[in-house]
């Protein structure tokens, strides 16, 4: 497998839908049944909808076979099949659907779900916003983003590998992830490391620290940068506190 | 694309006791008695399992106990993944999905969730499984597949006109090298100008949603490498019975031979009307060695999804 092309945009405003009363009333009633509050929900946060059609418009090039989108914090309109809905919007008609419920690692399990059906095109598309509509002990991303990877069997960045450990404590990350880095990095003279926040925590050898406050694009966001510089291997890394997963990915430039 | 093998192994369904007629779900779905009369007599729904004391983990927690054969297996189950209907079900960062996998001792399984597809997710995970198998250097590598929802908001309680949810949960042990129920395809078409991005479009989706799924079993079937007489059973999604007395007419094929029974007891059970409806079977002995069937779903919110799957017992 490899990845053709990485397209990435930030949305700073909030989600176009959030100006349809009627919309609005169905959310804020999702939003109260799924809290129990009978306290009116502030709705200010963005769509996955808007967000992904967005960046499926800037990466698909052609016809698409499956489209994976990776979330950790839900979007505004909870009870949308997003994906579904950008089965439609995007070039072939590709199988959509979602993977979540896995913190950082769901963008790692999308390209893998992608490597293993060897699709001619594929679509991952990892999205967070950062609107909560009540409280919540989480700290939501500091700016609504996304990244699309068009990924395929043409010519492209090759995946070389791609690793996933669940139930990793946080004593055991450094280790783990140097012998892994160790092991994608094997026989490539030139390796760059994009690490993610909690794993650039943990990695003090990480000369170029993604920023905090993305925690689900952050490494997407800096993987587009790392492709466009050719040579080498670039390997992606991310640990999620929360529930444990170390993942890693080596991917080789042309 | 699919997999050599994804064979089910073993297959454990929880609904919760709390049982109640449809007739008490009239307040607080704003029904009028002519659409419960209708529910009950035309759509052939009767009951469903709604208990506001059990929680979603709690739903999810029943059913893997139930299932015996886990048991001693635990450490080779590499992934439990979750089909799921609603996108949003619990506050975020509230994760029942880890939490209940940690307490069952598969702490050390990928564990993720696959949804929008509304209520054909589990079709999906069962497949996503079998593909994460088959990638899986160790071949006695399992996979765990849950279902399971609460009926929480009205989205997630009412298909209008249509159907009624209620609440239970699956879980199901897959393998690449088990001798029972192996699939032999999967079959899904996805429609996402049912969103209401595009307007409304109900009585359309209404007319086209039978010919819809009866495409994509026919789809499933041929690549089977079957005729649709060599189905032996098929186990249907629970939307209502009417639908299905409909669907055989247009596949002129026997609605004897689609098991409808738990639709009157179960209402919808979101994702998990598959796997309910092969417990059933099995319970009754409907599915002799080396019987194909089919199962169906769709799941149809903002935008539909058809799903189909054949298996040989």
């Amino acid at each position: 497998m490899h990845v053709l092309r990485a397209e990435r945009r930030v949305f700073p405003g909030p989600a176009v839908f959030l100006g349809d009363d009627a919309r609005r009333a169905g959310v804020t009633e999702y939003f109260a049944d799924l809290t129990g509050s009978a306290r009116a929900p502030e709705l200010s946060g963005q769509s996955y909808g808007e967000m992904a059609a967005a960046l499926v418009a800037a990466a698909a090039d052609g016809p698409v076979d499956l489209l994976v989108l990776a979330f950790s914090i839900h979007d505004m309109w909870p009870g949308r099949a997003t994906a579904t809905y950008l089965s439609h919007v995007c070039p072939g008609t590709p199988l959509s659907f979602a993977v979540c419920d896995q913190g950082s690692a769901a963008p790692f399990t999308a390209l893998r779900l992608v490597r293993d059906r060897a699709p001619r095109r594929a679509l991952v598309v990892a999205v967070e916003q950062g609107g909560l509509p009540y409280d919540s002990t989480a700290t939501p991303p500091r700016e609504h983003r996304g990244v699309a990877l068009l990924c395929g069997d043409d010519a492209g960045h090759r995946v070389t590998d791609l690793r996933q450990f669940p139930d990793v404590a946080p004593k055991a990350v450094p280790e783990l992830a140097a012998r892994t880095i160790a092991d994608l990095s094997a026989g490539h003279d030139r390796v760059r490391l994009v690490l993610g926040e909690a794993l650039s925590a943990v990695w003090p050898e990480d000369p170029d620290r993604v920023p905090a406050g993305q925690p689900l694009t952050g490494v997407w966001w800096r993987l587009a940068d790392a492709l466009a510089e050719p040579g080498g291997l670039v390997v992606v890394g991310e640990y999620d506190r929360e529930l444990r997963y170390l993942c890693l990915v080596g991917i080789e430039v042309r | 694309m699919i997999p050599i093998v994804t064979a089910l192994d073993a297959v454990s369904v929880y609904t919760p006791a709390v049982r109640v007629p449809i007739e008490s779900l009239a307040e607080p779905l704003g029904l009028t008695d002519i659409q419960v009369r209708l529910f009950r007599r035309f759509h052939g729904l009767g009951e469903i399992s709604l208990d506001p004391e059990r929680s979603l983990a709690d739903l999810l927690r029943a059913a893997i106990d139930g299932l015996g054969s886990l048991r001693g297996r635990e450490h080779l189950v590499r992934y439990v993944v979750y089909g799921r209907a609603m996108p949003v079900v619990v506050p975020y960062p509230a994760n029942p999905l880890h939490e209940v996998c940690r307490e069952a001792g598969l702490g050390h399984a990928l564990a993720f969730t696959v949804t929008h597809q509304s209520c054909a997710g589990g079709l999906l995970a069962l497949e996503s499984a079998g593909r994460l198998l088959e990638a899986d250097p160790d071949p006695d590598a399992l996979a765990l597949v849950l279902t399971g929802e609460k009926a929480f908001t009205r989205d997630a309680r009412l298909l209008p006109g249509t159907s009624i949810f209620g609440e239970g949960a699956s879980a199901a042990l897959v393998s690449t090298h088990g001798p029972r129920d192996r699939l032999l395809s999967f079959s899904c078409a996805q429609r996402g100008e049912f969103d209401t991005e595009f307007g409304e479009s109900a009585e359309r989706f209404q007319r086209e949603y039978r010919p819809f799924l009866a495409e994509v079993i026919r789809d499933a079937v041929g690549a089977a490498g079957l005729a649709l007489d060599d189905i032996a059973l098929v186990l249907p999604h629970n939307v209502n019975v009417v639908t299905w007395q409909r669907l055989c007419l247009l596949m002129d094929f026997p609605v004897e031979r689609v098991l409808l029974s738990n639709v009157p007891v179960n209402g919808h059970l979101f994702c998990s009307d598959a796997f309910a409806n092969y417990a059933t079977a099995r319970e009754r002995g409907l599915l002799r060695e080396g019987d194909r069937y089919l199962v169906a779903a769709v799941g149809a919110g903002a935008g539909a999804t058809f799903s189909a799957m054949v298996f040989q017992h």
